[in-house]
């Protein structure tokens, strides 16, 4: 009997997948740990490994689809030498866990480290994977049917929810009337870590596109894929989200310009390039202690406030393929040295869509660096559950005022895009006063060099 | 133009005409013959009827076990015949003005589709937004015995008792309706014997439950020739000699009966109403196939109840056009139900779920829960100790799967089993539900305990 590949938890909190690219066809002989399968998940693609040899029976999803984890994604039939149980075991009926499906495992995250580390980041991870226990899976459960009570049926259906999609919370998974409508409420805003699920996104009227008359031949139209649709996505759930407000100052850096310079060839020597960017996160980690509410997010499901003690920065890095935000964590507790390292390599790994789904997620703050590109400021989109994205540009010696003289200085704009709901006017303008201060006197950030 | 015409005023029809109405749509519903369609008329109802009398003269029968005897009942076949009328026309004439008082229009006539929103009813055109093709079913043939009304007869003609009791009635096709007929006729006083092609009569249902029930009708005098086929009839000057060969081919042998009751199954009736019109098209079988919705290939085309596809049952037509109707009026609706069946004989079958061959088919490991009826109080009471109630459910996580019962009032009981089901209840759920003392309910009760071992009123061996 052929066995069913099952698509893992690819990361903690990852609730699903798109499927990119088959990389072997029905009927190839599989090895173990072959690559089957590009799959995508939050703007990082991973190769899933054969869990056994043998024969691919039959692909289950095709490119394209976003299937959730422990959806069944292909069955293989086990190759004879490869088997690992004995076939009579099968027969006698006897069905173990594994028999139903094999569950690859890329990632183990360690539960213990994540709980200490980021609390709020462990929480969110556990409630998805009950979740994903729990899930029923239509049409591919031995019931032949989806575990839910009528009145559950009747409100999925009225609701527009497909019923397969929803966790059951009662005995063995059962689907009750709260969890459709938990789902439903769920289905709003993007929850962390995850992308907006077709439900809410069909309660957003669409923009109908209309070719004009004559231009058919001059369109080109490209399917909505990868990781373009989910830039789409999280871009659409912030911008829903997020009461995004702006606010533009300037910094003359004429100070750190020179001690960049100076530290450049030291930095060199320890084997790393340095740029301005583990300064400016330095300073933002400063401000961000200030200025807690920059700091935090909003929990609507649980109606709080997390204020977070941590300090994971995301950095916007524009890629070939798109935009990817990798974090770096706990830029509070490393040098400016073990930070440009880091960007440096999780900078290059992203350009090559090589990070891990876990080394894309859990920011509690964000810098955007559009600085070689030209334009004066931008108006950022924050990476929503973030409270609010810092955007670095272009640093150019400007003529500005100093004791009434017209002198150039070595200036840059930083735009501090804002969620409203969290932080007020105010505080943003005094958040971005702070990091421009430390930023003009990169010496003081010395007093907090860890 | 209508928003929804419905053709056919059956279970299934009359269901999607009234609630179409009660949503507010205009609706029109077309009969080419009697309003109820064959459930009222020719089916469900008369059959329920002539069971209910033919198994008085049982009861009476049997009441001498407690001291009450009766002479020897008079049979004025004339009189059962009229009683089963009237109840027939009081059903239908409910049902019609059921219809008219929520506004359903209902068209007399044969309607033929002139395209998917356009019917031609004798010539009179009618459109509609929407149309519900309800035609439902017909008596299957089978070769070397059409049905000729008088050796070879259908179901609707064996509802004729006023046309009296054959002596010797030979039954071919050991489904619900050959044994329902089997059943009254054999009551009636005539010798039946049921022949079947399957391993056992009603194919499909749980093989031990079948079994006693086999058992039970053979008690009743009606002798049962499985893994038979029938294949043709001779008339003789002392009636009719059927002859008679083992499914598989092989030895033959004639069988003598005075009449034959044809109930090989029933077919899908599209014929004359011209589905090509209208795009529709129909499977191998001739069922109009749909999609949860009841929709056809066709939008806004629905087909329900027995034209879709088995089982023909009423209540599954009635739902399937509830859904139909609350679709075409723009709700949402889906067919996703259990459908619970049953079996009008004595003792009464019933089922919903699956069969524990069923659920190890899909690979599931089964444990079963059984109480036979012998050790229930109510049952003796009732003089109707035989069956049993079969609790089938998931071995590992204790999922009810189904719950098949032989026995009295499983019609009315099996209404619970079905509700578990829909509720995904577990065997336990049914084991710790207080049922009332003493009923035939407890028997669903005990049998969920046994399934644990745990059963009260008998010794639990597993």
């Amino acid at each position: 009997m052929p066995k069913e590949v099952l698509l893992p938890e690819l990361a903690e909190s990852v609730v699903e997948g798109e499927i990119l690219k088959w990389l072997v066809e029905e009927g190839d002989v599989v090895a173990k740990d072959q690559p089957l399968v590009e799959v995508m998940t939050d703007k990082v693609t991973v190769e899933l490994p054969s869990p056994f040899a043998g024969v691919l029976v039959k692909k289950l999803v095709k490119e394209g689809d976003v299937v959730p984890v422990e959806t069944p994604v292909a069955l293989i039939e086990e190759s004879a030498g490869a088997a690992a149980a004995p076939p009579a075991a099968e027969e006698a009926g006897e069905e173990s866990e594994e028999d139903r499906g094999e569950r690859l495992s890329l990632f183990k995250p360690d539960k213990t480290e994540a709980e200490v580390k980021n609390p709020f980041a462990a929480g969110a991870g556990k409630r998805a994977a009950a979740a994903v226990a729990e899930r029923p899976r239509a049409g591919t459960n031995k019931y032949g049917r989806v575990l839910a009570v009528p009145a559950a049926r009747q409100l999925a259906r009225e609701l527009g929810i497909d019923i397969s999609q929803v966790p059951g919370s009662g005995p063995n998974g059962r689907v009750r009337v709260e969890d459709v409508r938990a789902y439903a409420e769920s289905a709003g805003p993007a929850a962390p870590g995850q992308a907006v699920p077709a439900a809410s996104a069909a309660t957003i009227p669409t923009v109908p596109y209309v070719t004009p008359a004559g231009y058919e031949e001059l369109e080109e139209r490209v399917p909505l894929r990868g990781m373009r649709r989910i830039i789409a996505q999280q871009m659409v759930a912030s911008h829903l989200s997020a009461v995004r407000t702006l606010v533009v100052d300037e910094a003359d850096v004429t100070e750190l310009v020179a001690l960049r310079r100076r530290l450049k060839p030291r930095a060199e020597e320890a084997g790393v390039k340095l740029s301005y960017i583990p300064f400016i996160f330095k300073a933002a980690v400063e401000a961000l202690k200030k200025f807690p509410q920059v700091n935090s997010s909003l929990d609507e499901e649980r109606g709080e406030i997390v204020f977070k003690k941590y300090y994971h920065l995301g950095l916007s890095v524009a890629t070939e393929a798109g935009l990817v935000v990798p974090v770096i964590r706990d830029v509070d507790k490393k040098t400016v040295l073990e930070l440009a390292a880091e960007i440096n390599d999780k900078v290059a790994r992203a350009r090559e869509g090589r990070l891990t789904p876990e080394e894309v997620s859990g920011s509690s703050f964000s810098v955007t660096s559009v600085g070689n590109l030209g334009g004066l400021f931008t108006f950022p989109i924050i990476n929503v559950p973030d409270a609010a994205i810092l955007g670095v540009h272009t640093i150019q010696k400007r003529p500005v005022v100093r004791e009434d003289e017209i002198v150039a200085r070595e200036m840059l704009y930083l735009s501090l895009s804002f969620d409203h709901r969290l932080v007020d006017g105010a505080e943003a303008t005094l958040f971005l006063r702070e990091v421009i201060a430390h930023i003009e006197d990169p010496y003081w950030l010395m007093l907090h060099a860890v | 133009m209508y928003d929804l015409i419905v053709i056919g005023t059956g279970p299934g029809g009359y269901h999607a005409a009234i609630r179409a109405a009660q949503l507010g749509l205009k609706v029109a519903a077309v009969e080419a013959g009697a309003v109820g369609g064959v459930c009222l008329n020719v089916g469900c109802i008369p059959t329920k009827a002539l069971l209910h009398a033919a198994e008085t003269l049982e009861h009476a029968e049997k009441a001498a076990e407690f001291g009450l005897v009766f002479a020897e009942p008079e049979r004025d076949l004339a009189k059962m015949g009229r009683w089963r009328d009237k109840i027939v026309k009081k059903l239908t004439g409910g049902v019609a003005s059921l219809l008219k008082n929520n506004g359903v229009e209902l068209v007399r006539g044969f309607a033929r589709f002139a395209g998917p929103h356009e019917l031609e009813v004798d010539g009179k055109k009618l459109e509609a937004k929407k149309i519900i093709i309800a035609t439902g079913s017909k008596p299957a043939v089978l070769p070397g015995f059409e049905p000729d009304g008088e050796h070879v007869l259908t179901s609707t003609e064996m509802l004729q008792v006023e046309r009296g009791v054959p002596e010797r009635l030979l039954v071919i096709g050991g489904g619900v309706i050959g044994l329902e007929f089997a059943s009254i006729y054999a009551r009636l006083g005539a010798e039946v014997t049921i022949i079947e092609y399957e391993g056992q009569i009603l194919p499909g249902s749980d093989p031990e439950l079948v079994k006693l029930l086999a058992r039970s009708l053979k008690k009743q005098g009606i002798a049962i020739k499985t893994t038979t086929k029938a294949t043709g009839y001779q008339k003789t000057k002392t009636g009719l000699q059927v002859t008679v060969e083992p499914a598989g081919g092989g030895e033959q042998e004639v069988l003598e009966a005075d009449k034959i009751l044809l109930a090989v199954g029933r077919v899908p009736v599209t014929e004359g109403l011209n589905l090509e019109a209208a795009g529709v098209k129909t499977d191998a079988r001739g069922f109009v196939p749909t999609n949860e919705q009841m929709e056809t290939n066709v939008p806004g085309v629905y087909a329900i109840g027995d034209v879709t596809r088995p089982p023909l049952l009423a209540h599954k037509a009635m739902k399937e056009g509830l859904v139909a109707a609350e679709h075409a009026a723009g709700r949402p609706a889906a067919f996703d139900q259990q459908i619970p069946a049953v079996v009008y004989t004595q003792p009464e079958f019933a089922s919903v779920g699956m069969t524990e061959a069923e659920a190890k088919e899909r690979g599931i490991e089964v444990r079963v829960g059984r109480f036979p009826m012998s050790a229930s109080g109510r049952a003796m009471t009732l003089q109707q100790t035989e069956g049993m109630v079969k609790v089938v459910a998931d071995a590992k996580n204790d999922l009810l799967l189904g719950v098949h019962i032989l026995g009295p009032g499983a019609s009315d009981l099996i209404a619970e089993a079905a509700l578990a089901l829909e509720m995904a209840a577990t065997a336990t759920d049914l084991a710790l539900t207080i049922h009332p003392h003493p009923t035939l309910s407890e028997n669903l009760m005990e049998a969920a305990e046994n399934l644990h071992g745990k059963a009260i009123h008998i010794l639990n061996r597993h």
